[in-house]
């Protein structure tokens, strides 16, 4: 059957008024295949299925030395319809050129020709179609017949799961139709159940399979499902499997100042993906004028931040070589914030974890007992970690280990503390040297002891020998 | 009655601390990620790096008197309390024994021996730096390569190496006398008045005390290097991270890096 339709219409009119001169400066081409080639006055659209459709792209050409405006791009003829196109009047540059489509998508068997014009140009397009089997996929429970330019999306799915898609092929003609190639292209997919080949399929009969995407990385994937000589677009996307939960543990759940603890990241389950996340840390100082302590800091990075990352398998996130990372608690009491960050830092976030660093007594690192000429030095490395040191109680003992008159000694060198703390650097860590100058025979002298207190407490040295 | 006497020897008992007595502590020494020399700020727990206080420096050790370190072929030891230094040109390679008042380095006679045994010398002088300067302390021929150099000036002693373990010796008149022998111990050791420490495998073995009283404790730190960084303290280089060991309680460091290395 040829089907033809005459076309009169009014942009064929204006045609008639172009000057022929204009005519001549524009040509027609084929666009296939990234070439262009002259279309001539016909043009084979090939044959293609009914309900399929294929798409023949044309660039009309400016070959003249003046711009030419498009006036008109029609197509007539039953099969075929205009796609993509400029919209007219199109002002069209000397050596440029503007595209438009031709879709053939023939409704059913047989021969189709229609009539494309440009202006005052045209030609003629054939095509033909044959029966073939219905495609049709399962969509939301019910069967939806595909043609060649429908995508059959997979959507998206779990890296290492799959989806499945029905596919029935059926045969809506009076006669046998017969498929001898059914395949999958594509490295996520694949048939199940599919009819050995080759297929014969009488008229009302259907077959039914599926099509398994199953994608071990993650990513997009492209696919084809190829009936005959027909091409059925495939589509899916892979996405990582979450994260199993994360759980921050520090190695001591009641970290004192002048420590250094170890945090881990656990994971409730083997990490079925590879990640990375960051450790951040804050502190918040309970000292009134303390606004931080400095010393607060992870030793390997030496910041407040420590990055991590997760290979698949891990049940620990690891710090570079490690399954932990150290961390310096400072010598300042108040709390550290600890914030896992898996994605871009975020300061908003609120804390995995949040650790009191409580108030205590003076920490006493080392101390020395030296005599001099005159004097009697006291040396003292700590920390207090309420900033509220000063208030000290020395005693003095003989060889025969009696406390020497006038017994305890105490000093109140909280001034000369706060005016210290007001420029430390280093947290409220200190240096002390306590001179007792001394008339006569202080050979006697052998040893002291030192008392600091503040108000959570009190801190005693063992008796520290001179030296 | 002799307490009453006490009463009139210590005419003054502070009522305050006089300005400059309160300082921000050093609490020992440590290399940094390019060699330099840095004092280690703070307290156990808030380290902090401070300036660097030298250049490059191969080798040092720090007591809470003295500091002496390495840098090529010079040699330099400085007083903490006073400032005086000294500095000598030594070429080869130097042990240092954990300073006091006074330092005891070992040099090596750079020779055969000290390359048959990889670097480690069997032979070399000592040098003692007391009282601002550096004295000629002596030749020494030992029966191993060293691994460490303890003990004092007056009394050195050494740990060599003999199979697969070191020796611990000392001097005793014209022979060595060996105090211990440390089973499948390895360089790099450490020895001093108070502790030993050596690596094993990959964990270093500190040791403390002797006889019945010794306490050993293992610590899974692949140790590289060892070196006095203060009284009581041992630093270790493992890879390119650095360490500090309380003897006292063998608590373990880990020394904070400069901000954004890793």
């Amino acid at each position: 059957m040829v089907r033809t339709l005459r076309y009169y219409s009014r942009a064929g009119m204006l045609l008639a008024l172009l000057a022929p001169a204009a005519l001549a400066q524009i040509q027609l081409f084929l666009f296939e295949q990234g070439q262009e080639r002259p279309a001539g006055s016909q043009v084979d659209a090939g044959q293609v299925a009914p309900g399929d459709s294929r798409t023949l792209r044309f660039r009309v050409r400016n070959s003249g030395s003046a711009a030419v405006t498009i006036q008109v791009i029609t197509l007539a003829g039953a099969g075929f319809r205009l796609g993509n196109r400029p919209s007219l009047p199109y002002v069209l540059a000397p050596t440029n050129f503007v595209e438009f489509e031709a879709v053939f998508q023939p409704t059913a068997p047989g021969n189709y020709s229609a009539t494309a014009a440009v202006n005052g140009m045209s030609l003629l397009l054939r095509g033909s179609s044959a029966p073939a089997a219905l495609v049709m996929a399962d969509r939301d429970g019910r069967l939806v017949t595909l043609s060649t330019s429908d995508l059959l999306d997979f959507g998206r799915v779990q890296r290492g799961t799959s989806a499945v898609r029905a596919i029935v092929l059926s045969n809506a003609h009076t006669a046998a139709l017969a498929v001898s190639n059914l395949r999958v292209e594509g490295a996520a997919y694949r048939l199940a159940g599919s009819p050995n080949l080759p297929l014969t399929l009488a008229p009302g009969e259907s077959r039914r399979f599926e099509i398994v995407f199953e994608p071990r990385l993650s990513g997009s994937f492209a696919g084809k499902l190829a009936v005959d000589e027909r091409q059925f677009p495939l589509s899916g996307a892979a996405i990582d499997p979450p994260l199993p939960a994360l759980t921050l543990q520090l190695d001591n759940p009641a970290p004192a100042s002048g420590q250094q603890r170890r945090a881990s990241v656990r994971l409730a389950s083997p990490s079925p993906v590879e990640a990375a996340g960051n450790l951040r840390i804050e502190f918040r100082s309970d000292i009134a004028g303390v606004a931080d302590d400095p010393a607060v800091r992870f030793a390997a990075t030496g910041s407040r931040s420590a990055s991590f990352t997760i290979r698949e398998g891990d049940t620990q996130a690891r710090f570079g070589a490690d399954w932990d990372v150290a961390i310096q608690t400072g010598t300042t009491a108040g709390k550290l914030l600890m914030t896992l960050e898996l994605g871009p830092a975020n300061l908003h976030q609120p804390p995995d974890l949040v650790i009191a660093i409580p108030r205590a007594a003076a920490a006493i690192e080392t101390a020395s007992f030296t005599r001099r000429l005159s004097d009697l030095d006291v040396t003292l490395n700590g920390f207090d970690n309420t900033y509220e040191a000063g208030l000290m109680a020395f005693t003095f003992y003989d060889s025969a280990g009696r406390a020497v008159e006038p017994g305890v000694i105490r000093v109140d060198a909280r001034p000369e503390f706060e005016t210290f703390y007001r420029s430390a650097r280093t947290g409220s860590a200190f240096f002390l040297r306590a001179s007792f100058p001394v008339i006569g025979d202080a050979s006697g002298i052998v040893g002291v002891e030192v008392e600091m207190t503040n108000a959570a407490g009190s801190t005693r040295t063992a008796r520290i020998p001179l030296r | 009655m002799r307490t009453v006497l006490w009463l009139c020897m210590i005419l003054i008992a502070v009522a305050g601390l006089l300005p400059g007595q309160l300082a921000e502590p050093v609490a020992g020494w440590t290399r940094d990620a390019s060699g330099n020399l840095r004092p280690l700020l703070g307290a156990p727990g808030g380290f902090l790096l401070g300036e660097p206080f030298a250049g490059a420096a191969e080798h040092f050790a720090v007591s809470s008197y003295l500091a002496l370190w390495k840098a090529g072929n010079k040699l330099t030891a400085v007083c903490r309390t006073s400032g005086v230094s000294a500095s000598l040109e030594v070429p080869g390679l130097l042990f240092f024994a954990p300073p006091g008042k006074e330092a005891l380095v070992f040099a090596a006679a750079a020779g055969f021996e000290a390359e048959a045994d990889g670097g480690r010398p069997h032979s070399g002088r000592l040098l003692v730096f007391r009282r601002g300067q550096f004295e000629y302390g002596g030749e020494v021929n030992l029966p191993g390569a060293v691994a460490a150099v303890g003990g004092t000036p007056e009394q050195p002693q050494w740990l060599v190496k003999e199979g697969g373990s070191l020796v611990w010796l000392e001097r005793d008149g014209d022979h060595w006398r060996t105090r211990r022998r440390l089973e499948n111990a390895q360089a790099p050791a450490f020895l001093s008045t108070e502790a030993i420490a050596y690596r094993r495998g990959t964990e270093l073995i500190a040791e403390r005390g002797e006889g019945l009283s010794r306490v050993e404790h293992r610590l899974a730190v692949d140790p590289e290097e060892l070196a006095p960084m203060e009284d009581g303290w041992i630093w270790i280089r493992s890879g390119r991270r650095f360490f500090a060991l309380r003897l006292r309680d063998f608590e373990l460091f880990e020394l904070p890096r400069e901000e954004g290395r890793w």
